[in-house]
């Protein structure tokens, strides 16, 4: 079990008030708060190993790059990847979406090929690949959600064919915490498609439930590490050693190269190859201080914890009169409460709860597609992170009470 | 409530965010012009019907928070039988008493009237837009050039 008491202390965020009022974080899901433990993390590095990585031949450079490369290795366990070449530093789970569409895309899908993303996707997994299949002459193929919002399993089989280059689809859905059926996605894909590659994007995912890219199956996984309690500008590409092996850089510079002349340059392995210049090393230091700090506590108990919060989230919420929450909870549900309230502007509830303490996101969570799939134009999302409450939630709901009472 | 709440949420515009005046189409509209906030999602189109220099006419549609509904509603009210260089000038007016800067003069506040009430915004940055994007459209259907 979780120590919630305790987990807050380690939170230096969550001691404020917001308009006089203790705040309630339920806008994790944008960017989670940070323990201590990565504040101290990234701080150090600035404050004493503060030099540039694999280049220096002193000791600050040296430690620098030990503490770097040491959060390559917490990656891939924390993937369950096989080798720590498979892990590329990106500055988010956007930018590791452009790397693969940019540099495994470009060279890998041309006229007539398919590419098939999700109707559920964040713009960040749809719009580089409708940017690649614009210039590659492709067809960029939406596949579509059932009633639940959920990937529709059997029509998304029948989109496949051996056109069908790419498969890009989040582990869990940003605005309404769907967890879809990836291992059945890449089944189906690899079966119609020998020469697929799968991504998935996990920033959703990885704060929330153990991953396992291995029993996934998939070619190449991301997240941001800003979704994970790390900081900001940082992220985490895993790619198969094969695939990252046979692509070209995407962005050329210094840390990249073997050797440069001006008849040629021969770029480094991988993941090297795809990082470019000086990368944000205190920050990636500070990556892997959050995911020691989430295995510490263990994700099963943060996923025990945060169970309990969203069952007795849809509880409370369910009393609030007119309330529609778009997904209630079940087995393929995680961490977020997205809901409407008929006759009110999800903006408007924002600022509402905002004005005592509750800080929410609202509006389109850049998911346009899925909001049109809903028949909604926006919706109110509280997400649930390991430092949330029972009593936060009820917070919520009274004052959502407050909201239908002031604007309805 | 807070008083900057309060002060968001002015009676007027709850109960013009309940009851909008000129919702709709607008017959023989003669100048449309559609604004979207991507931020939100929200928008508005914006009909005019001019006769002449005068604007005798104004409605609005659109799918947005009581902030910009109330806003959209308020604007067809203040700017019909105005000229369209004086329902510009009322615009101008009403950013600058919204934005951030030196506060309005009491003359300038009083020739706003019921707009007044949109005043909360200026505390609230990030529902700034929600409240000038119906006078986006206004720009927009009357050509303006910014």
């Amino acid at each position: 079990m979780l120590d919630v008491t305790r987990t807050r202390g380690d939170f230096p965020a969550l001691a404020q008030s917001v308009h006089g009022r203790p705040l309630v974080y339920l806008d994790s899901a944008s960017t989670a708060l940070k323990p201590r433990a990565v504040i101290d993390a990234v701080s150090h590095m600035f404050a004493r190993e503060c030099a540039n990585v694999h280049r220096g031949v002193h000791a600050l450079s040296d430690a620098a790059t030990e503490r770097y490369e040491a959060v390559r290795e917490k990656a891939r366990r924390f993937l369950g990847a096989e080798d720590a070449r498979e892990i590329v530093f990106t500055r988010g789970a956007t930018e590791a979406v452009n790397l693969v569409a940019q540099s495994f895309g470009r060279a890998g899908v041309g006229p007539g090929d398919e590419v098939l993303v999700s109707t559920l996707e964040h713009h960040s997994n749809l719009v580089p690949w409708q940017m690649l299949c614009a210039e590659r002459g492709a067809t960029l193929r939406p596949f579509p959600l059932d009633e639940r919002g959920q990937v529709d399993l059997s029509r998304f089989a029948e989109l496949l064919s051996p056109r069908t280059r790419i498969v890009a689809i989040s582990h869990v859905s940003n605005a309404l915490g769907a967890v879809t059926p990836v291992r059945e996605v890449t089944r189906l894909a690899r079966a119609a498609s020998p020469a697929v590659a799968i991504l998935v994007d996990g920033a959703q995912a990885v704060p929330h439930l153990r991953v396992d890219v291995r029993a996934l199956d998939c070619d190449f996984y991301c997240f941001s590490g800003h979704k994970l309690y790390g900081p900001t500008g940082t992220g985490v590409l895993y790619g198969k050693r094969e695939r990252l092996a046979a692509m070209a850089p995407w962005q050329g510079g210094g840390d990249m190269i073997l050797s440069v002349s001006f008849a040629g340059t021969l770029y480094a392995e991988p993941p090297h190859r795809f990082e470019a210049g000086t990368p944000n090393i205190a920050g990636t230091v500070g990556l892997g201080a959050a995911i020691d700090y989430v295995e510490a506590l263990g994700l099963d108990a943060i996923a025990a914890h945060e169970r309990a919060l969203l069952e007795h989230g849809a509880r409370v919420l369910a009393e609030v009169p007119g309330l529609r929450l778009l997904r209630p909870p079940g087995e393929d549900q995680v961490a977020i409460l997205s809901f409407v309230l008929p006759g009110v502007h999800p903006h408007d509830v924002g600022t509402v709860l905002d004005h005592q303490g509750i800080a929410v996101r609202a509006g389109h969570h850049c998911a346009q597609p899925l909001m049109e799939h809903l028949g909604v134009a926006g919706t109110t999302r509280a997400s649930i992170a390991l430092y949330n409450t029972t009593g936060e939630l009820d917070a919520l709901a009274a004052a959502l009470g407050a909201v239908v009472g002031m604007l309805r | 409530m807070t008083p900057a709440l309060a002060a968001l949420y002015q009676g007027i515009v709850l109960e013009h965010h309940a009851r909008p005046r000129n919702f709709g189409p607008l017959a023989a509209c003669t100048h449309e012009a559609r604004a979207h906030n991507p931020l939100c999602g929200d928008t508005v189109t914006l009909r005019l019907r001019l006769d002449a220099a005068a604007i005798v006419a104004a409605g609005f549609e659109g799918d947005g928070c009581a902030l910009c509904r109330a806003s959209a509603s308020l604007l067809t009210l203040a700017v019909t039988g105005r000229t369209a260089a004086d329902a510009l000038a009322l615009a101008a007016e009403l950013d600058a008493f919204v934005s951030p800067g030196p506060e309005p003069t009491p003359e300038a506040t009083d020739r706003l009237g019921d707009l007044r009430a949109l005043g909360g915004v200026r505390e609230v940055p990030s529902r700034r837009r929600c409240a000038t994007l119906p006078w986006e459209a206004l720009r927009a259907a009357l050509g303006e050039r910014r």
